[in-house]
């Protein structure tokens, strides 16, 4: 409780929106930059992950679990793209609860696999980094819209 | 001595240290007059019961130079008595209870030594009697399960548990008595208190984070369901907080269908950043991402905040919009004019709550003011300087 019960801030002005924004516009010149040759396919793959690395970059979430796991993610795929034809599964961490928790509803298994890091966490975090999550993704999802809106213009 | 050995064994499975302490002693050294006094108090009226504490008082210190480790318990115990003392008001059980509370240890002795022939009149005065010390063990209603396993019915009340508590025992009501001392003996002392107070209702329902976590009236006192109330008040409050985040939900109750609500919307905020990608991805090509550079510089001079950003940034973003001004000269700037211009009035009203760079914001706000490209002429070249 000391460290949760942010307001909910989607005020795009913020210091925490202005430090994803201007990531994710450096990642997009650093795109338009340095590919001018890529596959529609490739790019879109390279502007979400260019989405996500800005979104874990943010001053609010870069303590979070789920931003450390958002990286690491986003590492392994840049890793393994280039050059394999075969993507290689890693396996799974075995960090899941053993007995899951009675507590938790049906939906707690779903919500961890789409929270990057969801999987070792407790319930009660786990809506402590959704929470957080859903954050950045709302003030990723609106500057994308305002930059395409400026663009198509 | 086989009877001492019995004590010793029954007392100590009870935990009772004290109790089987002082009776081994008073079995060892034989003093009759304790016991003699309490078999008198048993059996007589509420009159001698006053004289019967008074030599109980006088009659523990003795036991206490006698009783080498145990010492502190005894003085517990003497300290108990002397409340009893004060408390000694004889309305049956009442007193019984508190007094029986107290004088654990001298009742246990009075009760447990088995060499005396006064068992039979101690088991005999405690059922029979309300009043007077010997009973006030039975007055507070029964043994506890748990206590002695000779046959004999001995009425004792938490004697351990006030030994083990010292002067946390409260006085408490008798009522509450038989409730309490049932519950106490299979939940963790701490908890006794707090238990006490819920039974009587007088505080008000009062919880603080980690340590301290009182029970609330009417609800369970154990030590794993406090951690449970606490973790379900954890969990409700953050969903209150997902509530808020997620639009569209304030209608919605039940955990059950929030959750639904929360991961349909995670799934199409991704969903979303998909979708958006591919469209940018589209655009790139055709928009020259000098814009993006601009857009950046114009973004970090008005909304900055952190000072690591300013740090930081500088320095990609010098290189990037120095890249992008020369793109800008060279390519053609009528495509990029009416993106500019939109861009120019989101960056004008961000320009507004500029807190930004000292240095280069005067000059920003010049070069705006002067003009799309002459904005980017002077942004540059204060940036190259």
């Amino acid at each position: 409780m000391n460290r949760k019960n942010p307001l909910p801030n989607s005020n795009p002005n913020s210091p925490n929106s202005s430090m994803q924004a201007l990531h994710f516009l450096q990642a997009l010149a650093r795109i338009a930059r340095a590919a001018p040759k890529p596959a529609h396919s490739a790019r879109t793959r390279q502007i979400r992950h260019a989405a996500y690395a800005s979104m874990a970059h943010s001053s609010r979430s870069s303590r979070r679990t789920w931003s450390r796991a958002l990286l690491h993610r986003l590492r392994q795929w840049q890793q393994q793209r280039p050059g394999r034809l075969l993507t290689v599964r890693r396996r799974v961490r075995i960090v899941t609860p053993i007995t899951s928790r009675p507590e938790e509803p049906a939906r707690a298994e779903t919500l961890r696999q789409l929270v990057p890091g969801g999987r070792g966490m407790e319930y009660c975090n786990l809506l402590e980094e959704t929470a957080d999550y859903v954050q950045c993704l709302r003030a990723q999802v609106q500057l994308m819209q305002t930059l395409l809106d400026a663009f198509s213009s | 001595m086989e009877i001492n050995d019995k004590d010793n064994f029954e007392l100590e499975k009870n935990g009772y240290q004290v109790n089987y302490q002082n009776a081994t002693f008073l079995a060892g050294t034989s003093m009759p007059d304790l016991s003699w006094n309490a078999n008198y108090a048993i059996s007589g009226p509420s009159g001698p019961n006053l004289g019967w504490d008074q030599n109980l008082l006088c009659q523990l210190p003795k036991l206490n130079s006698f009783l080498p480790p145990s010492l502190s318990d005894i003085q517990a115990d003497s300290g108990f008595i002397e409340r009893a003392a004060k408390y000694s008001c004889f309305n049956g059980g009442n007193v019984n209870a508190m007094l029986g509370s107290i004088n654990n240890s001298v009742l246990d002795q009075s009760k447990r030594m088995e060499n005396f022939a006064e068992d039979g009149s101690n088991r005999r005065g405690l059922e029979r009697s309300e009043t007077g010390d010997g009973a006030s063990s039975g007055g507070c209603g029964q043994e506890e399960g748990t206590s002695s396993a000779n046959a004999k019915k001995r009425k004792r009340p938490n004697q351990g548990n006030e030994v083990n508590q010292g002067e946390g025992a409260r006085k408490s009501p008798v009522t509450n008595c038989t409730k309490d001392t049932g519950e106490r003996e299979e939940k963790g002392e701490e908890k006794k208190p707090s238990e006490n107070q819920t039974k009587n209702g007088s505080d008000p329902a009062n919880k603080e984070e980690y340590v301290h976590v009182r029970a609330r009236r009417g609800q369970a006192t154990n030590s794993h369901s406090l951690a449970e109330r606490v973790r379900r008040e954890k969990i409700s409050e953050r969903m209150k907080y997902l509530q808020d985040l997620v639009p569209g939900c304030s209608k919605v109750t039940g955990k059950a269908v929030m959750l639904d609500e929360i991961i349909n919307y995670v799934q199409s905020l991704q969903r979303q950043v998909e979708f958006l990608s591919m469209k940018l991805s589209a655009i790139n090509p055709r928009l020259d991402f000098n814009i993006e550079g601009i857009l950046s510089k114009s973004l970090f001079n008005s909304n900055v905040g952190p000072s690591s950003s300013m740090g930081y940034l500088p320095d990609p973003g010098q290189t990037q919009l120095h890249l992008s001004q020369q793109n800008l000269l060279h390519s053609g700037m009528t495509d990029i004019v009416d993106p500019a211009d939109a861009l120019r009035r989101i960056a004008n009203a961000q320009l507004m709550s500029n807190i930004g760079l000292k240095e280069l914001s005067p000059q920003m706000s010049n070069a705006w003011d002067g003009g799309f490209q002459n904005f980017m002429r002077g942004g540059c070249q204060d940036l190259n300087n």
